[in-house]
């Protein structure tokens, strides 16, 4: 029933993004592919027998892949346990607290890096435990990254499960936690699936933590692609892993997507019916314990309690205590050191430059990434009738999601290849800077403003149509009103990515117009306890600056929205 | 089965419906004919299942059909688009838009048709007015209990003036109380606005109160259309008269015949059968007693006709064991 001029503009929406992901993320990483397997303009893969024949290699993947699973395994096992207090159960602070969860997740890596650094070094709190640059660190860095995907996928799911189907089972005779065991965790299994999918995803390509944690010393596939590629200039070394990276990627990518269809089909049946209940520590004292005895609430509020203070806060805290600590006492030196250059000019420019660069990079990011992002969403939010353009969309809807698992420094050093020579030459122009962190930001911002757009009732439109509204204004005044609600939170998000973006900006940043990660990953790298202080201080003011941003997104929206 | 075509509203000729492709190729809607008189409410019912929706959203526009036409005073809908139909669809569940109040939900129809603003606001106090809820403008749509939505959904269809209105089971929806009081409304409101209108429902009482005439479907086809009055005195078929309420047997003269609920009357152990009660009596042994409605229910075992309800006029001891007489209501016996 579609008019020709609905399929020339659903085309066009369509053409946009792919065009814009063909020029800006296949171009330069099939570019650097055949740098790898075809040097010579001739394929030629003993690159691979190579590359897989150094023991170098296969340490590596070990660790990739044992990070990838220990960081799911253990933000997965935390996470269920928090989605039940922060999103079943209600108390006092419940959305303060639901939202400080959330900072993390946006911080960047790079702020990550030195707060935990900070918290497990020899004179931090935990410095005593002796992890600082081991593996353990590395794997608590991720958990604090990911919590927040956890419980928010899963709590969000949880908050519509109907109770009364796990009443049911209390009323047959199951226990609670045999209630919770086979009638209420396989209905969150597509979300639990969906979550570890994304986590898995985002562990095993950890680029800024595992590097400010790790050193050379403890590499993933990814950081091994930055050095191989920035030290070694090896590039056949790093195209046959951003292969290996982009299969692991992938297989990771389908479990995603069919653990998030089926969630979606199920968020479809239930809305927001029932009050969730208060929290239950303790039962109320009766004839047998007088003073009461742990009610069913208590371990997973106080396993929760712990992750917050313990893993999420403390780190966070210690950050801003660290950055407050000059080398001649307690005070604000540090933050007035934020307008030099730093110790024996360890910088090209002040840190409220680069800051300043950072917030004008980020806001061409988010307007390319918004509107590229929101495109994709709307073409893949419709469901065709014949079968050719219903393939079309899913493949759309897939592609989109590749640039969330290639490695960003494989973007970067692909623009560096392709972008800086005729017909496009775009180096100098400081516009690649925003681009490449636009190809990071689109995935998000389609899956914050997709599901959004999927759950709106067919029916719905179908009712506008039927008074009336040609496609154009059933788009305009129905999609419309709920694209807007989910828009603040893309917006955040794309924010918030390209202020910490760190992977591909370290190719691209030119050494007079650095961003602020690229100024801290400078600033920790270079000798002096100034320097040291400085960086403390100026990841402070990077994680305000994404906290604020986020803040203020999750005030535009109305209701919670979107998978992440 | 069509009625008087040339001076029908929309026509339907042949219309057929089918899901999926392949092997799982379903035919919800088979070759069906139909036509709906202007000003006339039709109801379509059947069972749950019988294709009576996926008829409906094919005249809307909103289903292809595979086969067969659509014609609305004798053009061929075949060609137009969903919104330029000018037909009005009322969904189930209301499916109000909730990033609007009850007044903007109902003046978008206008909107889209470009009636000025002024204009719009009296037409939206006009059908509050006339669906029950005055003064309800500004109220969020979230808000409204589910007789309040579906009143607003449909003032909403009724506020384009739609040449054709559309109702999908607007009231299954409900509780029975509310459904019986909005089934009534529905009728006089439909006859107020004099709007043409098909009316899809499973449930008889309801098409009986709201429409001018029934078709009914079974299994993708439509097998009967008449007036109410029609259909309960007529079933076509066993399969009709069952969905209409009536309990299918056989009597003792071997005939099928259908008994309304309320054919067999009850009569106490020392009751005799009034003077000059017309139709026979029957003499049976009780098998259960109840009580419904304020009068006695019994399960009788009449010989020849097998266990059959039976209620009193009023309060009658009876209890299992009983030798009691039944007699039979002629009007309430449809032969098949």
């Amino acid at each position: 029933m579609a008019r020709w001029h609905q399929i020339v503009a659903w085309s066009l929406a369509a053409a946009v993004p792919l065009a814009f992901l063909a020029v800006f993320f296949a171009l330069p990483v099939t570019a650097l592919a055949l740098r790898g397997f075809a040097p010579e303009g001739q394929v030629d893969l003993s690159g691979f027998a190579e590359v897989f024949g150094r023991d170098r290699t296969w340490r590596i993947v070990r660790l990739t892949l044992a990070l990838g699973l220990a960081g799911t395994f253990f933000s997965v096992v935390l996470g269920v346990p928090g989605a039940y207090v922060l999103y079943r159960r209600t108390f006092r602070g419940q959305r303060l607290l639901r939202a400080f969860i959330t900072i993390p997740f946006v911080l960047p890596t790079v702020v990550v890096g030195v707060a935990f650094r900070a918290v497990l070094a020899e004179g931090g709190p935990l410095g005593f435990l002796g992890l600082d640059r081991t593996v353990p660190a590395i794997v608590l860095a991720l958990v604090f990254f990911n919590y927040a995907v956890v419980v928010r996928t899963v709590g969000g799911m949880w908050e519509r499960l109907d109770p009364r189907t796990e009443q049911a089972a209390r009323a047959l005779g199951a226990s609670p936690l045999r209630a919770f065991w086979t009638v209420t965790l396989p209905a969150l299994t597509p979300a639990i699936a969906s979550a570890a999918a994304v986590v898995f995803l985002f562990c095993s390509t950890a680029f800024g933590v595992v590097l400010v944690l790790g050193g050379i010393e403890y590499g993933t596939i990814e950081t091994e692609i930055w050095v191989q590629t920035t030290q070694f200039l090896d590039l056949r070394a790093a195209a046959v892993l951003s292969v290996l990276q982009l299969t692991v990627v992938t297989a990771a990518l389908a479990v995603f997507s069919r653990a998030r269809s089926r969630r979606e089909a199920a968020l479809r049946l239930q809305g927001l019916t029932h009050q969730a209940r208060p929290l239950r520590l303790w039962h109320g004292p009766g004839p047998r314990a007088p003073r009461g005895r742990p009610g069913p609430d208590l371990p997973a509020t106080v396993l929760t309690a712990a992750v917050i203070l313990g893993l999420l806060a403390l780190p966070l805290a210690t950050l801003v205590v660290r950055s407050l600590r000059t080398p001649t006492g307690w005070g604000l030196g540090n933050y007035a050191a934020l307008g030099t250059t730093g110790g024996r000019n360890a910088l090209t420019v002040t840190v409220w430059e680069a800051a300043a660069n950072s917030l004008r990079v980020a806001v061409d990011a988010t307007v390319i990434a918004v509107v590229v992002g929101t495109l994709v969403a709307l073409v893949v939010s419709r469901r065709p009738r014949n079968r050719p353009a219903r393939a079309a969309v899913s493949v759309l809807d897939a592609v989109f999601m590749l640039p969330l698992g290639v490695s960003a420094v494989t973007v970067g050093f692909g623009f560096l290849l392709t972008l800086n020579r005729p017909p496009l030459d775009l180096r100098s122009s400081m516009i690649l800077i925003p681009i490449a962190q636009a190809v990071v930001a689109i995935p998000m911002v389609v899956r914050t403003v997709l599901p959004v757009l999927r759950a709106i009732d067919p029916r719905l439109r179908q009712a506008a149509a039927v008074l009336g509204a040609s496609p154009g204004r059933v788009l305009a005044h129905i999609d419309g009103p709920y694209l807007v609600r989910s828009m603040g939170l893309a917006i955040g998000f794309a924010f918030a990515i390209s202020l910490g973006e760190f992977g591909a900006t370290a190719f691209l940043a030119r050494p007079d117009a650095p961003t602020l990660p690229v100024v801290i990953f400078r600033l920790i790298g270079r000798p002096g306890a100034e320097n040291y202080g400085m960086a403390l201080a100026a990841a402070v003011v990077l994680a305000l600056l994404t906290a604020t941003i986020m803040g203020l997104a999750e005030r535009l929206r109305s209701e919670r929205t979107g998978e992440f | 089965m069509t009625g008087n075509t040339s001076a029908a509203a929309l026509t339907i000729t042949g219309a057929t419906v089918t899901y999926g492709a392949g092997d799982q190729r379903t035919t919800a809607v088979d070759r069906v004919s139909l036509s709906v008189h202007p000003g006339e409410v039709l109801a379509l019912l059947g069972p749950s299942g019988c294709g009576k929706s996926s008829l409906l959203r094919a005249v809307a526009g909103l289903e292809p059909l595979a086969a067969g036409s659509l014609a609305w005073q004798g053009e061929d809908l075949a060609g137009v688009p969903v919104h330029r139909r000018g037909f009005g669809l009322m969904f189930q569940d209301g499916q109000l838009f909730d990033h609007r109040d009850v007044a903007g939900n109902i003046a978008f129809g206008l909107q889209m048709a470009g009636v000025p603003r002024a204009q719009r606001d009296r037409r939206v106090a006009e059908l509050l007015d006339l669906v029950g809820l005055p003064g309800f403008q500004r109220r969020a749509v979230r808000s409204l209990s589910g007789g309040q939505a579906q009143r607003v959904s449909l003032a909403r269809s009724l506020a384009p003036e739609p040449r054709l209105l559309l109702l999908d089971e607007p009231l299954s929806a409900l509780d029975r109380a509310l459904r019986e009081r909005l089934a009534a409304d529905l009728h006089h409101i439909l006859r107020r606005a004099g709007t043409t209108a098909l009316y899809v429902t499973h449930d008889h009482d309801e098409a009986f109160t709201v429409a001018d005439r029934v078709a009914v479907m079974i299994e993708g086809r439509v097998v009967q259309v008449g007036t109410p009055a029609q259909l309960w005195a007529r079933p076509v078929s066993a399969e009709v008269a069952a969905f209409l309420g009536y309990r299918i047997m056989t009597d003792d003269d071997g005939r099928t015949v259908g008994l309304s609920p309320r054919a067999l009357r009850l009569l106490g152990p020392d009751e005799v059968a009034p003077a000059g009660a017309r139709g026979r009596t029957l003499r049976g042994t009780v098998v259960r007693a109840g009580f419904s409605r304020g009068r006695t229910t019994a399960v009788v075992d009449l010989p020849g006709w097998g266990r059959q309800d039976a209620t009193a006029t009023g309060v009658t001891a009876v209890e299992p064991g009983d030798q009691v007489t039944v007699q039979v209501d002629p009007a309430g016996v449809v032969e098949l």
